[in-house]
């Protein structure tokens, strides 16, 4: 463990140096094992935030109350700490910088972190695929990777909407509560643009996102999910 | 029709199950042996605790394999609801 960034008042950034590490892709995850002195082994999975190569790696962890892992990531591991680490993992939740489509990203809370290694691997590459983020969030508060996301410009091709379901800045002129079609229509790239879509959130989110996506007419291939429970 | 058939043993199954089992599982697909629904591994659902992994079909939601953590520290895989898992 290098770094650990309090984020949110329930999230932190972990950074740790893994030696040998292969480099991962934008999406990939790894699985952190927790072994209690009882023996007693936890695993969890966690987005990495960033893609590459070299030897550190980026962790998003939010804390879930009563959680088994995500308390100690979030309350207790400090500097210095070593943790078990399994990855670079998954295939499929991947998106690749030599894809020409352009993108749509639809965050739910915590599931930004796979999502902002997508979007800093599409503005380091400087390719030209148009990119859209829609990230539902709690409250601005609540917001992993928000100070970043929001000195992003526009004009490069990429392009952030917040949407607020609880409470929203001051002046915030958008309505605030679930996430609604409506919202959803006006962020997302329309059909016509066959945009390779990814949706990464708690399992209700990615359900209801990805229903209406397909009720829109966005092919059913074109949108890959990641679930993180909840249900 | 095959030209020829090889009478060989399980030694000769090493390349191309390590073909398969090398692939990232979440690029898998998978078809439900109850109900026929074939879809991404990415896409199932599953429920993991400390001893394991059960995975249902989005479709029926029947047992598709079950997947157990040994004491020791083997994997068992089980296939349940399993007819097919296929790469590329």
């Amino acid at each position: 463990m290098i770094d650990v960034l309090p984020e949110t008042a329930t999230a932190r950034i972990l950074r740790l140096s893994a030696a040998g590490w292969p480099g991962s892709l934008p999406g990939q995850h790894v699985d952190v094992r927790l072994t209690a002195e009882d023996g007693y082994q936890a695993v969890r999975s966690y987005s990495l935030g960033r893609a590459g190569t070299g030897d550190t790696i980026e962790l998003g962890v939010v804390e879930v109350p009563d959680g088994e892992v995500s308390p100690y990531l979030v309350q207790d591991i400090a500097s210095g700490d070593a943790l078990e680490v399994l990855g670079p993992l998954g295939g499929y939740f991947v998106w690749r910088v030599d894809d020409p489509s352009p993108v749509q990203l639809i965050a739910g809370g915590s599931g930004i972190v796979p999502l902002r290694a997508m979007l800093r691997a599409r503005l380091d590459a400087a390719t030209s695929q148009p990119f859209r983020l829609l990230v539902s969030v709690k409250s601005a508060e609540d917001a992993i990777y928000r100070d970043e996301l929001e000195t992003i410009e526009p004009d490069g091709g990429v392009e952030v909407t917040w949407a607020y379901t609880r409470a929203a800045p001051d002046g915030w002129p958008g309505r605030v509560g679930r996430l609604t079609a409506e919202t959803l229509d006006a962020a997302v790239l329309p059909v016509a643009d066959d945009p390779a879509i990814f949706v990464c959130g708690p399992t209700r989110f990615v359900e209801f996102v990805a229903d209406l996506l397909v009720a829109r007419g966005h092919a059913p291939g074109r949108i890959k999910t990641e679930r993180f429970g909840g249900a | 029709m095959r030209a020829h058939v090889e009478h060989v043993d399980g030694n000769a199954l090493a390349g191309i199950l390590a073909e398969l089992m090398s692939t990232d599982a979440s690029t898998l697909h998978i078809t439900c042996r109850h109900c026929g629904r074939h879809g991404d591994m990415a896409e199932v659902a599953v429920e993991r605790d400390e001893a394991g992994s059960i995975v249902r079909c989005k479709g029926c939601e029947r047992t598709l394999l079950v997947i157990l953590r040994d004491a020791g520290g083997g994997i068992r895989l089980r296939f349940e609801g399993t007819a097919e898992i296929s790469a590329g």
